[in-house]
């Protein structure tokens, strides 16, 4: 009895049932961090450089904090909303929290993207960790005060030993359309609505909303406008696809992960 | 399930949208807006019939909103009593991946407002146990003010001071100690000089949610820290956090 129990437990959690129950939308699974070890995992952050906007960037020494590892150091990758390669920016000597001012004299570009951030130590007492540093951004614009969210969508990683990419994606994808998510807020009442995708997954992400029909590509960002919507229902076919989100009213702005 | 809460403020108005919806399925019209607060020893359950409401969300304006009061959804039949021992877990609606939250938003009279998606897991209220959170992630130095809002609800019906410390990581020195309630949305202004890398917030005994709002000229900043919890995804994640804890609580006690 107890075999077959640990049997049908082992399928339950088997990839091809996490596929049948995510299509079926059957119990799903949303994430899938099993069997993995020693990465360093990035949220899928959000740059903006846009229309006076700057980006504050905080996040903490993990590895020191939590582990008492000294001179680690990160990495932060630069991408444009299309996914191109922008810079990478390496940080050592880190303290315990950091922050970086991401602005067109850094970049060099005025627009939004993404960016990823890892952390990399020799010490191998943590082989069998998997670290996500979900960070801090703030958005200011027009050098007002920063609104703040936290890190949204596990995206990508690598290896915290010996820095090499990991190709498998966290965020699980189905075959079609079926995934619905609606924004638990309502819309209305704001001068204008922009909702910030990104796609922190290597598939192409399909996605419609509000008579609203587009494509992301593999890590691609895309902003959308709207105006005075209560409810905004989201279809693709990701099982975690959350849009950071900008609403703004009377020269005031506020910055949320939805 | 997932209780609701506010913040009052003669500084600030808050308001609430409690959805209807789960966020991947359809409306659930049986679900009713209820209320909890602290009657004697007892808990005092209310069906709330005069806040603003559409077809999707509850909308709990400031007048509704109080720091003890606390808000949930249910059945009218899920509701047997109108005053319990304890807050009691009525059903799993709330209970959804992504997490069902509520619109928190903080408005500065004549000014700017915030917001954030909020939650206060009915798991967090029947434990003990301390926060942390670094007071420099979400803060400004820049700002004319930054605070740390931060709530508990506790399962039992009682409102005791506990304490809560900003703790230097490095030094491993308390440097600043207060007292907060439970069952209660707390308030405290950090100084500046607590705004510093190696500062953290700590809480003694009971769990809550840190909220940091930072104001600026009217212009606000209104976000949670994430738990350390958060920060991994392998197997050992509570036994990391445990040691963590444990030297945590080597500084404050």
């Amino acid at each position: 009895m107890k075999s077959i129990k640990s049997l049908i437990k082992k399928f339950t959690r088997s990839d091809i049932s996490i596929i049948l129950r995510n299509n079926f939308r059957f119990k799903e699974i949303n994430f899938n961090f099993k069997d993995f070890e020693c990465l360093t995992v990035s949220d899928c952050f959000l740059w903006r450089t846009d229309n006076n906007f700057k980006t504050i960037f905080k996040f903490s020494d993990i590895l020191k904090i939590f582990h008492n590892i000294n001179n680690s150091k990160v990495e932060i990758y630069f991408y444009t909303k299309d996914n191109k390669f922008l810079k990478k920016i390496p940080i050592q000597n880190l303290g315990l929290s950091n922050e970086i001012i991401i602005d067109e004299n850094l970049l060099d570009i005025k627009d939004y993207g993404s960016f990823y951030i890892y952390h990399f130590t020799n010490d191998q007492k943590i082989n069998d960790n998997i670290i996500a540093n979900r960070c801090y951004i703030g958005f200011s614009q027009n050098n007002n005060l920063s609104s703040f969210v936290h890190g949204n969508a596990f995206a990508k990683s690598k290896n915290i030993n010996s820095m090499k990419n990991f190709k498998k994606d966290f965020v699980n994808t189905t075959f079609f359309k079926t995934n619905l998510y609606r924004i638990q807020k309502s819309f209305k009442n704001y001068d204008k609505v922009e909702l910030i995708f990104s796609n922190p997954t290597s598939k192409k992400l399909n996605i419609s909303f509000s008579d609203i029909n587009f494509s992301l590509q593999k890590s691609e960002c895309r902003k959308i406008e709207l105006n005075n919507q209560n409810l905004i229902e989201i279809k693709s076919n990701c099982l975690f696809l959350r849009p950071t989100i900008f609403c703004y009213k009377n020269n005031y702005l506020d910055i949320h992960h939805s | 399930m997932n209780f609701f809460f506010g913040f009052k403020n003669n500084d600030y108005e808050t308001e609430l949208q409690i959805p209807k919806f789960q966020n991947k399925n359809s409306i659930n019209k049986e679900i009713n807006l209820y209320s909890a607060k602290i009657s004697g020893k007892l808990w005092e359950i209310n069906k709330i019939k005069n806040s603003d409401e559409d077809d999707y969300f509850y909308f709990i304006k400031d007048k509704l909103i109080d720091n003890k009061i606390i808000y949930f959804l249910a059945k009218d039949s899920e509701i047997k009593k109108s005053k319990e021992e304890k807050l009691i877990k009525y059903n799993k609606f709330t209970e959804t991946s992504p997490a069902f939250r509520a619109n928190f938003i903080i408005k500065k009279r004549n000014g700017g407002f915030s917001s954030y998606q909020s939650e206060y897991p009915f798991n967090m209220t029947t434990k003990n146990g301390s926060i942390t959170s670094g007071t420099a992630s979400l803060t400004s130095k820049s700002a004319n003010k930054n605070y740390i809002i931060f709530r508990n609800i506790f399962i039992e019906p009682i409102e005791r001071p506990f304490n809560i410390y900003f703790i230097n990581l490095k030094t491993n020195k308390i440097l600043k100690k207060d007292q907060f309630f439970t069952n209660r949305t707390n308030i405290i202004e950090i100084d500046n000089e607590l705004l510093k890398p190696e500062i953290y917030f700590v809480s003694s005994n009971y769990l809550g949610v840190p909220v940091y709002l930072s104001e600026k000229n009217g212009h606000l900043s209104f976000e949670h820290t994430h738990p350390p919890h958060e920060y991994f995804m392998s197997q050992n994640k509570f036994k990391i956090i445990k040691k963590f804890k444990s030297e945590i609580n080597k500084i404050i006690n």
